[in-house]
């Protein structure tokens, strides 16, 4: 209403919401906390027996933001470390061996960020495996997200 | 210019202006003909566009914990997503774990070449939309770009944030899954100059690119 008001005073006609850089007829975003890292790193020589198809091999939290708030995210791996993806779950791959395979296989990780409450931020990495095997990562990967969170408009 | 990220606010950039929000809940329950457990909320709207919608959902009313949009083999095994159509909104759940209440707030932008009106979000005087507590996003660049493969520079410098959307027929969801094998197809990237697109067939993105992150 009172940027409606404030136009009509000064003689404006429209209020196509993308003519304008600020209007506060509208909600904003506002940054909840600085730009938050968390990391986690899969070390080379980890042996793993996956008793689920997705089995996590890493998880890690962090302290960010106050509320219930939605997150913007990206996410890098080491593995591939000039290149950033945009979201909160990322796909990467990683080398292994499996006991009484020969030779090594590049497995899928997913790796996911997810609110666990009003403060803590999750950093969840799971493996596509096959379960009943013994499995050995052959190279070590930093997997790292940055994110924001908001304190509007869904508090 | 002086470098964006140093204000709380800069006028040099639009600030994210939200158009909508929407809350609710929703049931999955057991769907006899394939097997699953599947439900969705549907919700119109008048804006004749495709909103750029932004998903939060939870198990729990108190939203604890909470997620953005997941998929089947994500952290907890139900696929929650929303996608729009230029009338309406519709979350969408299913899974084979079982069933469940999903509660569910969006919010959304209008895309930046939308010449549209749109009603007010914020009438109560005492409700501030800008408080200078905070830090308030900047969006650097915007548009959409309909091919497979494209390149959007930014030549910021550093890695911005950035949030995406695509749109597969008719419906509009926001990038939630980055694939960051090189090559990869469905894919969003950036690096310090750019925004890579890359897909296996055509497709429209709406991209936002926001110049006060590092």
């Amino acid at each position: 209403m009172m940027a409606a008001q404030l136009l009509g005073i000064i003689g404006f006609t429209q209020m196509k919401l993308n003519n304008f850089i600020l209007n506060s007829d509208y909600g904003s975003l506002k940054n909840d906390s600085d730009v938050t890292t968390i990391s986690v790193v899969l070390n080379s020589g980890t042996v793993f027996t996956p008793n689920s198809p997705n089995t996590v091999i890493a998880s890690t939290d962090v302290s960010a933001g106050s509320i219930n708030a939605p997150i913007r995210a990206r996410c890098n791996t080491s593995k591939y470390p000039t290149v950033w993806g945009v979201g909160t779950t990322m796909f990467a791959n990683s080398l292994m061996s499996a006991a009484g395979a020969p030779g090594n296989v590049t497995n899928p990780i997913w790796c996911f960020l997810y609110r666990v409450n009003s403060t803590t931020i999750r950093l969840l990495v799971t493996m596509e495996v096959v379960t009943g095997a013994t499995y050995t990562l052959q190279e070590t990967q930093t997997i790292t997200f940055k994110f924001r969170t908001f304190l509007s408009p869904l508090s | 210019m002086a470098d964006a990220r140093n204000f709380l606010l800069n006028t040099d950039y639009p600030m994210d202006k939200i158009a909508g929000y929407k809350t609710g809940s929703f049931n999955i329950t057991y769907n006899t003909t394939y097997g699953w457990y599947d439900g969705q909320a549907t919700i119109s709207h008048s804006h004749g566009v495709y909103p750029l919608c932004t998903l939060v959902w939870s198990f729990n009313a108190n939203f604890y914990p909470s997620y953005t949009e997941t998929s089947i083999n994500d952290v907890n095994g139900y696929q929650i997503t929303c996608r729009s159509t230029t009338s309406q909104i519709e979350v969408y759940g299913w899974t084979w774990d079982g069933p469940a209440t999903i509660y569910y707030k969006i919010f959304y932008f209008i895309p930046d070449n939308a010449d549209i009106d749109v009603a007010s979000t914020q009438s109560a005087l005492d409700t501030f939309v800008i408080n200078t507590d905070y830090n308030y996003t900047k969006l650097y660049l915007a548009g959409s770009y309909t091919g497979i493969n494209t390149t959007i520079d930014h030549n910021l410098g550093y890695y911005p944030m950035v949030d995406i959307w695509r749109l597969v027929g008719t419906s509009c969801r926001r990038v939630i899954w980055a694939d960051v094998k090189p090559g990869a197809y469905n894919s969003e990237s950036l690096t310090t100059t750019a925004l890579i697109l890359h897909d296996g067939s055509s497709t429209t993105w709406y991209y936002r690119i926001y110049a006060d992150e590092t």
